[in-house]
């Protein structure tokens, strides 16, 4: 089958008709949602995930500091 | 489009009348099953309205909604395990693969039975097809589809999806000639 042919028949297919007050509907839908955007649903995710990360990591340290704080004294009593 | 983001219902309407036809002919080419089209451009116009304020028009309003429907119909068929990635990238072939080779000789005198025959044929064909060449033949044969706009939806090059088109032709011609 040559090019062309292969071409007139996919051309040939029929196209999607909307049915009746689809477009009222999408938009009545639409009216309810609140605007958001993946792209912003995702970045926000993403800032929420590295505050987390660094809450963690920046609780981590607090906690190693402490207890290095603890050891610092109780070597101190020790050597009194 | 201010007006649709300013709330107007209407103005919403009048923007999915503009676009509903050729959303759910891209979803259902692309799925091909009519049954699910419906609620699948559906999806695609709440995907539009809810991003329409950070749609930043540096390509048409039109090329937008259509890479949403084409989104859509890609999400569809991963939920339905029918969809492995592919870049859409025509990575170089050999020199048939070229797209001023498209040009095909020798049409032959075949009755009409025989051409409906090997129309079936090739829409079954067509569905055997790598999803890398399916799309792009299915989406340029679609009527109001351009070249710039497909290569925008698929994130390719003009160019590239035109290599595509011509490989996936090149391909059906192939399973057709060797089934006979």
């Amino acid at each position: 089958m040559p090019f062309d042919e292969i071409d007139d028949a996919l051309r040939q297919q029929p196209v999607w008709e909307p049915p009746a007050g689809f477009s009222r509907q999408v938009a009545t839908i639409a009216m309810r949602l609140p605007a958001q955007s993946d792209h912003v649903t995702g970045a926000t995710a993403l800032t929420t995930a590295w505050h987390t990360v660094g809450g963690l990591v920046a609780g981590c340290r607090a906690t190693v500091s402490g207890y290095t704080w603890m050891l610092r004294q109780y070597w101190a009593l020790l050597a009194r | 489009m201010e007006r649709c983001l300013a709330g107007d219902q209407a103005a919403c309407e009048t923007l999915v009348e503009l676009y509903a036809r050729l959303v759910g002919t891209v979803i259902w080419r692309a799925i091909g099953n009519i049954d699910v089209v419906e609620d699948l451009a559906q999806e695609t116009f709440l995907r539009v309205f809810r991003g329409l304020a950070y749609f930043d028009r540096r390509s048409r309003l039109s090329t937008w909604v259509y890479t949403i429907a084409h989104r859509v119909a890609i999400d569809h068929l991963r939920a339905a395990g029918r969809w492995r990635f592919e870049s859409f990238d025509a990575s170089p072939d050999d020199e048939r693969d070229r797209v001023e080779g498209l040009r095909e000789p020798a049409v032959s005198a075949e009755d009409r039975v025989i051409r409906d025959e090997e129309v079936r044929r090739m829409h079954e064909a067509l569905a055997r097809l790598p999803d890398k060449y399916r799309l792009p033949l299915t989406y340029a044969t679609i009527e109001g589809l351009d070249y710039p706009t497909i290569a925008a939806m698929l994130g390719a090059t003009v160019g590239g999806v035109k290599t595509l088109v011509f490989r996936a032709k090149r391909m059906l011609r192939d399973a057709l000639t060797n089934a006979v």
